[in-house]
């Protein structure tokens, strides 16, 4: 009967959030530089265009490319969160925090700093992107591993976590520096830079395909197979052990499959912050188990609404004046993440973990 | 054993002129000054300045002057308006910032505490943003007839000390204030991001120079105040050693001592966020001065006794400072010499130099053994 209850209640709370989504989606449609007005949104879903030669490629190419590129990108950010949380056991660990996304971020500057130094080089392609934002991670991610090792303390950790990323970003004005003196064009590398903060803005259907081929697949693989090892590797070791499952394979597998879920969308995107941390935490919350047979989509559908509604508040004529540039992603995101992050601490603290 | 701390003190000394003298030598990249040129402007200023005082007091001169030729004035105004001031910046950030790290990691008993991890440096960047970005907060700071910059940063200070005392109420933990006071550096930042929206592009680059931290913002005009106020740290630190070394003690003992443990807290904090409040908002944000010097210094001087640990800590700092000014002005260097390249190149922000040598530092810290990261 209870189970029955349970799953009725998981139902409605998908839908709920599901409604949302498209609520959202609207939203961010509609605002922005130019808004779009109702009827004419209205006439491009019934007719397949509004009658205005423009606002079809707004809607296409800019609207609609972020619609479905905060989607994914707040799907595989906050699933990547929640396998980093069941690897250190620690509900505050994130992508961000942790400095893997640093690391990515590093990754890519690195590759186009070769491209630059070695003039025959590398070419720039979106592969090259991919890959060195992974290796990026990777580098980032053993290290952490390497001082969580030694570290026990939860906040040790994250403190440096916060250095690594530090670091990278140090790295980071580095090469962009020299890239400068090299002879790269000023306005390119002062696009790195603002990539460094997060944005959507210059996304293309071209790297929301790749982006969806990676992510979308490797979210199903892991709720499929590792939903259940995880739960029992939340319980502790020794309990992971003796109910059968290979502790060290599935901490191998959580640490790759994290890394390549954050690489995909950094290399696009730059950092996202706080999405990893907030989202799993609002679902065990909101779901009031943290069974990740039910989590799991709940996190992936709270990161897409998380970053959606982040989305939406960078648009000039939200918050900010019509008139205003666009503002960087990780502004909404920290502003609602890192009291939440704060919150949440403070309560962890209480429980003890 | 106390010859061996007076020449590591001594040492520490040398090398900080050795320094000063590379970076006022070599510190530039102007084609044109040759070090011919560097040491008659040496001589020149010295002269003069012996002249002056000597003038003042006999009313003779003692060096009679002759009037330079144009192109020699040129150069001379470059050395002095813009070679010595970021030399004399990188001194003065690495001397306070490290002693208030010091100050700060007693207080906590904590390795990592810095007034960066302890959210006092975000804190005044956050009030010196506001000025730079709302108009009507700049007015209100200007109403003092001081640089509006320093009030806010000392505004910010106080502000920042508040939440953590706050915070240190409510955490018992040393390593949680450090986190909930790094998280709440994230939220001015997401803050300061939002302002940005409505920045035009002069005070937009300006805030990017804050974030990173640069000391060629310094300059003839800003230095005198930050000297004066270095200067009254430095004797309020001094006053600060007896009651710092009781506090390595413990808490009880420093009771037993006879001494008001939650005053002299006060007071550091004070005295700190005094001393960040007319820096910062003139370097940009430093981050790891106040962890990375106290932690070389303690090895280098091997003892805890603030007596020589303060002095060595603050030598360290300069030193650590200016070899960072001095990369930061040559790093093409290697380039140049790969590739021929014959361009001039920018100046790199202090600031991300002393993210990768200070953060690497500080891993190597925490990797050493976290046994290690306590104040024995």
């Amino acid at each position: 009967m209870g189970g029955i209850l349970k799953v009725k209640r998981f139902l409605g709370l998908y839908i709920l959030s599901l409604v949302l989504l498209v609520i959202l989606s609207y939203f961010s449609i509609a605002e922005g530089t130019i808004p779009i007005k109702d009827e004419q949104l209205e006439k491009y879903l019934l007719e397949g265009t509004t009658g205005n030669v423009i606002m079809d490629q707004i809607i296409e190419k800019l609207r609609l490319p972020r619609v479905v590129g905060a989607i994914v990108v707040g799907l595989g950010i906050a699933v990547a969160g929640i396998l980093m949380q069941g690897y250190f056991r620690n509900p505050l660990a994130d992508p961000y925090l942790m400095g893997v996304a640093s690391g990515a971020s590093l990754g890519v500057v690195l590759y186009v700093f070769t491209s630059l130094l070695f003039k025959m080089g590398v070419p720039r392609s979106i592969y090259g992107f991919i890959i060195s934002a992974y290796i990026g991670s990777l580098a980032t991610m053993v290290a952490v591993i390497n001082m969580a090792r030694i570290v026990k303390q939860t906040a040790t950790l994250l403190i440096c976590g916060i250095m690594i990323g530090a670091i990278a970003s140090g790295l980071t004005t580095l090469v962009v520096y020299t890239g400068d003196y090299m002879g790269e064009e000023n306005s390119k590398l002062a696009e790195y830079l603002m990539w460094g903060m997060g944005s959507l803005n210059n996304l293309t259907w071209g790297q929301i395909k790749i982006m969806t081929i990676v992510i979308i697949p490797t979210v199903i693989l892991t709720y499929i197979f590792f939903s259940k090892k995880l739960d029992a590797n939340l319980l502790g070791e020794k309990y992971a052990i003796s109910v059968g499952v290979d502790v060290k394979n599935l901490r191998k597998w959580l640490i790759t499959l994290s890394c390549i879920l954050t690489a995909t969308v950094v290399s696009f995107t730059g950092p996202i912050a706080f999405v990893g941390l907030v989202c799993p935490i609002m679902a065990r919350m909101i779901s009031g188990t943290s069974k990740h047979i039910y989590v799991i989509p709940m996190t992936a559908l709270l990161g897409s609404i998380y970053v959606l509604f982040a989305d939406i508040l960078t648009r000039p004529g939200v918050v900010i004046p019509q008139t205003s540039n666009n503002i960087p992603l990780l502004a909404p995101l920290s502003i609602i993440g890192a009291p939440i992050a704060i919150i949440v601490y403070l309560k962890v603290r209480k429980m003890g973990i | 054993m106390m010859n061996y701390r007076y020449v590591i003190i001594l040492a520490l000394l040398v090398s900080v002129v050795g320094l000063f003298i590379t970076g006022v030598y070599f510190g530039g990249n102007a084609k044109s000054i040759t070090i011919d040129d560097t040491t008659n402007f040496v001589i020149y200023q010295t002269k003069s300045t012996v002249d002056s005082i000597y003038y003042k007091i006999t009313g003779k001169h003692i060096f009679p002057q002759t009037p330079l030729d144009e192109s020699t004035k040129f150069k001379y105004i470059i050395l002095k308006k813009y070679r010595l001031p970021p030399i004399v910046g990188a001194i003065l950030v690495g001397l306070t910032l490290s002693t208030c790290g010091l100050m700060l990691q007693t207080l906590f008993r904590n390795l990592l505490s810095s007034p960066y991890t302890t959210g006092i440096s975000s804190g005044v960047l956050f009030a010196v943003t506001l000025v730079i970005f709302i108009y009507s907060f700049a007015e209100l700071f200007s109403t003092f007839k001081v640089d509006e910059n320093i009030i806010a940063g000392w505004c910010g200070g106080l502000l920042s000390l508040i939440m953590l005392i706050i915070i240190a109420l409510r955490v018992k933990e040393v390593n949680g204030v450090l986190i909930v006071a790094l998280l709440m550096s994230y939220l001015f930042r997401g803050i300061s991001a939002y302002l940005m929206a409505n920045g035009t592009d002069f005070t937009i680059q300006e805030y990017y120079t804050f974030i990173i931290g640069n000391v060629a913002r310094v300059n003839v005009n800003n230095i005198f105040q930050m000297v004066i106020s270095t200067i009254v740290f430095i004797i309020g630190s001094i006053f600060l050693i007896k009651p710092l070394n009781a506090l390595l003690f413990g808490e009880t003992y420093a009771k037993s001592f006879g001494l008001n443990v939650k005053k002299i807290r006060i007071l550091i904090l004070l005295l700190a966020s005094f001393i960040v409040g007319v820096i910062i908002p003139y370097v940009g944000l430093m981050a790891f001065v106040g962890i990375a010097a106290p932690y070389l210094a303690r090895p280098i001087i091997r003892t805890s006794d603030h007596r020589w640990l303060l002095p060595a800590t603050m030598l360290v700092g300069v030193v650590l400072m200016l070899m960072c000014h001095i990369i930061s002005l040559k790093y093409w260097v290697p380039i140049f010499y790969l590739y021929n390249i014959d361009r001039p190149a920018q100046v790199l922000p202090i600031g991300s130099i002393l993210d990768v040598l200070g953060g690497l530092l500080v891993i190597y810290l925490v990797y050493n053994g976290e046994k290690k990261i306590r104040i024995q």
